[in-house]
């Protein structure tokens, strides 16, 4: 027990060694953060408009203040606050929209991959139809069918986004299935399902964890574009694509509104990015054991 | 006698790894004569491809040829520049690998990839060329060269790819061919063929082999000398019929216990204690003695052990015959 | 096999196979000028009669492709056959469903060539190893399962603290030693060792062989062990079936196979193996081509086009296993038809 949580951490430490893990990791526990305690940390209501400050700078440029300590926006409201908030939305898409296409697509991948003939050929054959339609377009078509709100994002990232997962796990899940151990499975007379469940699966787990990372930096572009759009969430509730949007209408007399929440989406999607790519790095088998060796 | 066509000296390859320093060739003294085919058996791990890239200075990356000599034809190949060492390959000293598949390009017909070379390394106009290979492709027994020049790689089987690549190995009437495993992927009735092959060629265009196996009744068959590699070191050389006759280092003499053979039936079946492992920042001391059944009590202590002369041709690297 | 000359009765047999055929169909490549789905029919196992006795090993040999490991993983339905039967302890398991099968697949297990893809890389030895006990309801609580996987280790020579260790972390011949543990857990009665040393160096060859052998003493094991290594083959097998193109060329007790070895292809396969010997000379007989693709094979005999003492009716006629001493079976026609006697006497002289 002594040693196995000696590996645990020798694993952890390997893990943080990475810079791209490192950055990514924080970025995300960030995100976290920000997103579940963000009605504590705020300073303002993000909805509460101080007509007599709009416009208002960052404290460091002159004329801004510390009370609002990244400015206001055209209708005066705390972009800070806003921004805090903004992460919600997309760590709420990011998170939902992520795990249920990813439930879906590694379902179908188990089944296509582990099954093959028929059912591989009647799954792959519906993703490939799903998958030439262009993305973005698809999502907006399916917002404007769906109608506007958060859950409808989730909605319209897991309706595009599944096929990504079903894809790539599927060629791995082939992978796996030619190897030894599966036909070892059998003759100890496993059900098919018992060697989905703990033979293939256990070994898409890496791959699995890197989709995911990248698979929420993808999220958040496509609710940033959405909301852009217009087509996201309500105007209520404050959204990074929403205040770009509204930024870009004051760009040469206020940047602030427009350049702060693109940072937060630049730093957010790269984070995620690097952590996947990070982790693609840290989890190679090959790697790892020329690592411990 | 004459000196000979290639002298590897005091060959050291390190590779400096984050745990320590990796001696993957350790001191390795080679000779291959004129005409010669010299077998250099060991077990997997040992070192055995690494002398082979070694000599063509194509070692893997973190690895780094720490010193020695490797004398070709009079010259040292590890003073050459870039360029000159590239005349040499293929020219000169050709490599015939073990999988036939990865060492021809699948994305080429084989006739260009056996005309490329021959133009890059002869200077012969395309058409001569084109020529000469067909006739390479029919001298080494492959059937209708003219229509099986126009095929891909994997329209060959894998017999046919060997001898393609044998082909391509010995169309530039190179000095010297290093071939490591060329047949070990392959059945026993078309390894045999392949070897049958190789040995005309050689002969024929007296050409000296580096043959690198693990499979010491090849070696008993084909080569005129031997050297048996451990752990990246040479323990033993000698003429093929001296060594199979009278092995002297302990670990010759399990590797030929070791050996099943077809043509007998053994009751039990020897095995060589332990692994090989790795042997990382090992002090300078035999690699062999912790599985050494006839270890000296100066193994442990002894510092390297130097190659020892038990008859002219014969050298053993053991504390015993010091 | 031909029936008319077995000694054994029938209850002997541990397993036994009737006309036992597999045959996959392959998609053939799509080139230019022929699109469309065309597809071709492998016949890696074609008409396979053959038994196996109880506490034997049945040494099964040929070149890749021949269809030796499918036709090892079809008797052990592996691999559904296309038609024929398998008898297990008397019992047709040809048809038996999975949910059936379960109490047959204790008593047969396999193990594979490459160690490396037969252990799940993300599971313990001690997972590995207790699963089929589990699966199969053989042990009730955590420290009689934890007994038993350390029992199982000792009896192939690797340690109980061994156990909470993955498979990258052991050597290619501990891991095929975890390998034989786990077939060995359910404590079965038939083993088929699928190339089980060909990935190992010679010294490690040897280890492996050892431990089969003492194995099968100890569990009264039959083994099926299939193998492209003749040398391999001879040191542990009872009796040793020849395979070709999918076919049964030759079946005789150890012994008298590599003594006397009577197909043409047989000997070239024997002759073909350089010795390790300086005083015996190697004048391997050189088979002409290469093996044709199971899916074009020849008429007549598969082996004639390659064949050094083809006879007329070769290439014309096909034939099946003949007995020509007892225990010694040949599918060759030249050793069929009148004076047969003569010419098996011939052959085994002017061999070696």
């Amino acid at each position: 027990m002594e040693k196995k949580r000696k590996e645990k951490f020798l694993q952890i430490k390997r893990f943080l060694s990475n810079g791209k893990v490192l950055f990514g990791g924080i970025v995300l526990l960030l995100l976290a953060f920000t997103s579940i305690s963000a009605p504590y940390i705020a300073p303002h209501d993000p909805n509460e408009q101080e007509l007599t400050a709009t416009k208002k700078p960052p404290f460091w440029i002159e004329g801004g203040d510390t009370n609002h300590i990244l400015g206001t926006d055209s209708l005066g409201r705390d972009i800070f606050s806003r921004l805090l908030y903004g992460s919600r939305v997309a760590m709420f898409v990011a998170v939902v929209g992520t795990f249920f296409a990813g439930l879906i697509g590694v379902t179908l991948a188990l089944l296509a991959g582990y099954y093959r003939g028929a059912v591989d050929n009647l799954i792959s054959r519906f993703v490939d139809v799903w998958i030439s339609f262009p993305p973005i377009l698809l999502s907006i078509v399916l917002m404007a069918v769906l109608g506007t709100g958060i859950t409808k994002v989730a909605l319209a990232i897991i309706l595009v986004d599944w096929t990504r997962f079903c894809r790539v796990i599927r060629g791995e899940v082939f992978n796996i299935r030619e190897k030894d151990f599966i036909l070892a499975a059998r003759a100890i007379a496993l059900g098919n399902l018992r060697i989905i469940v703990k033979e293939v699966f256990p070994n898409i787990v890496p791959l699995l964890i890197v989709l995911v990372t990248l698979e929420m930096g993808i999220a958040i572009i496509v609710e940033a574009i959405l909301s852009f759009v217009g087509l996201s969430v309500e105007a209520s509730i404050p959204a990074w694509g929403q205040m770009i949007a509204l930024g870009r209408l004051y760009i040469h007399q206020a940047w602030w509104i427009m350049v702060f929440p693109m940072i937060c989406i630049i730093i957010s999607v790269l984070g995620l990015n690097l952590l996947g790519d990070g982790l693609r790095e840290v989890l190679d088998p090959r790697l790892k054991v020329m690592g411990m060796k | 006698m004459s000196d000979p066509l290639l002298s590897v000296k005091n060959l050291q390859v390190f590779f400096h790894l984050a745990q320590g320093t990796l001696k993957a060739i350790d001191g390795v003294s080679l000779d291959v004569k004129k005409g010669q085919i010299v077998g250099l058996v060991g077990e997997s791990g040992g070192g055995k491809s690494m002398i082979g890239l070694s000599i063509l200075r194509l070692v893997p990356e973190g690895g780094k040829i720490a010193s020695g000599k490797i004398i070709f034809e009079g010259k040292n190949l590890l003073n050459l520049s870039e360029d000159e060492i590239r005349i040499i390959r293929g020219s000169y000293i050709s490599m015939i690998l073990q999988d036939p598949l990865t060492s021809l390009n699948p994305a080429f017909r084989i006739g260009p990839q056996m005309i490329d070379v021959l133009r890059l390394h002869k200077g012969y106009d395309k058409k001569e060329a084109e020529l000469i290979a067909i006739e390479m492709l029919h001298n080494i027994g492959i059937p209708d060269p003219k229509k099986n020049i126009r095929k891909f790689p994997h329209q060959l089987s894998g017999g046919m790819r060997q001898r393609v690549v044998i082909a391509i190995a010995f169309s530039c009437s190179p000095k010297l061919i290093i071939a490591d495993e060329p047949t070990t992927a392959l059945d026993v009735t078309i390894q045999a063929q392949i070897l049958q092959l190789l040995k005309n060629l050689s002969t024929e265009y007296q050409t000296s082999v580096l043959f690198i196996t693990h499979d010491l009744g090849i070696v008993a068959n084909l080569c005129d000398s031997v050297a048996v590699i451990y752990a990246g070191e040479i323990v033993e050389t000698a003429q093929t019929s001296e060594l199979f006759l009278n092995p002297k280092h302990p670990y010759t003499k399990a590797l030929f216990q070791s050996i099943l053979r077809h043509d007998k039936k053994q009751e039990h079946f020897y095995s060589i204690e332990g692994v090989m492992g790795s042997h990382i920042d090992w002090p300078d001391k035999c690699k062999f003695y912790p599985r050494c059944s006839e270890k000296l009590d100066g193994c442990e202590k002894t510092g390297s052990v130097e190659f020892v002369s038990y008859s002219p041709d014969h050298l053993v690297r053991c504390l015993k015959y010091e | 096999m031909n029936e008319r000359k077995r000694v054994f009765k029938l209850n002997d047999y541990l397993l036994k196979t009737y006309k036992l055929t597999k045959y996959y169909s392959e998609e053939k490549r799509i080139s230019f000028f022929s699109l469309g789905p065309g597809k071709s029919l492998v016949r890696a196992v074609d008409n396979i009669n053959l038994f196996v006795h109880r506490n034997e090993v049945l040494g099964l040999v040929g070149e890749s492709g021949c269809g030796k490991s499918t036709l090892g993983k079809t008797i052990i339905r592996l691999e559904e056959p296309t038609s024929g039967k398998i008898f297990f302890e008397d019992q047709d398991i040809t048809n038996l469903s999975q949910e059936r099968l379960k109490s047959h697949r204790k008593k047969m297990q396999i193990i594979f060539q490459d160690p490396a893809s037969s252990l799940n890389p993300r599971k313990t030895v001690f997972e590995i190893i207790s699963q089929p006990l589990k699966v199969h309801g053989m042990v009730s609580n955590k420290s009689d399962t934890s007994d038993r996987v350390a029992d199982l280790l000792k009896k192939v020579g690797l340690e109980k603290s061994h156990m909470e260790r993955y498979p990258h972390q052991f050597s290619g011949g501990q891991k095929q030693r975890i390998c034989i543990a786990r077939a060995i857990a359910l404590e079965p009665i038939f083993l088929v060792a699928d190339e089980v040393v060909s990935a190992l160096d010679v010294s490690i060859q040897a280890q492996i062989l050892n431990l089969l052998v003492i194995l099968k003493n100890d569990l009264n094991l039959s083994i099926l062990f299939i193998s492209h290594d003749l040398s391999v083959v001879r040191q542990i097998s009872d009796r040793v079936a020849v395979m070709y193109l999918g076919k049964i060329v030759e079946v005789a007790p150890s012994e008298n196979l590599f003594s006397s070895p009577l197909h043409p292809y047989t000997q070239a396969l024997m002759s073909a193996i350089p010795v390790p010997d300086v005083e015996i000379g190697w004048n391997p007989i050189i088979l002409q081509g290469d093996t044709p693709s199971p899916s074009q094979r020849p008429q007549g005999c598969f082996f004639h086009p390659r064949c050094s003492k083809m006879i007329d009716i070769c290439d014309k006629e096909d034939i099946s296993l003949n007995a020509v001493s007892q225990g010694h079976f040949v599918a060759c026609h030249l050793y069929s038809g009148r004076s047969t006697l003569k010419k098996i006497i011939q052959a085994q002289r002017t061999w070696l």
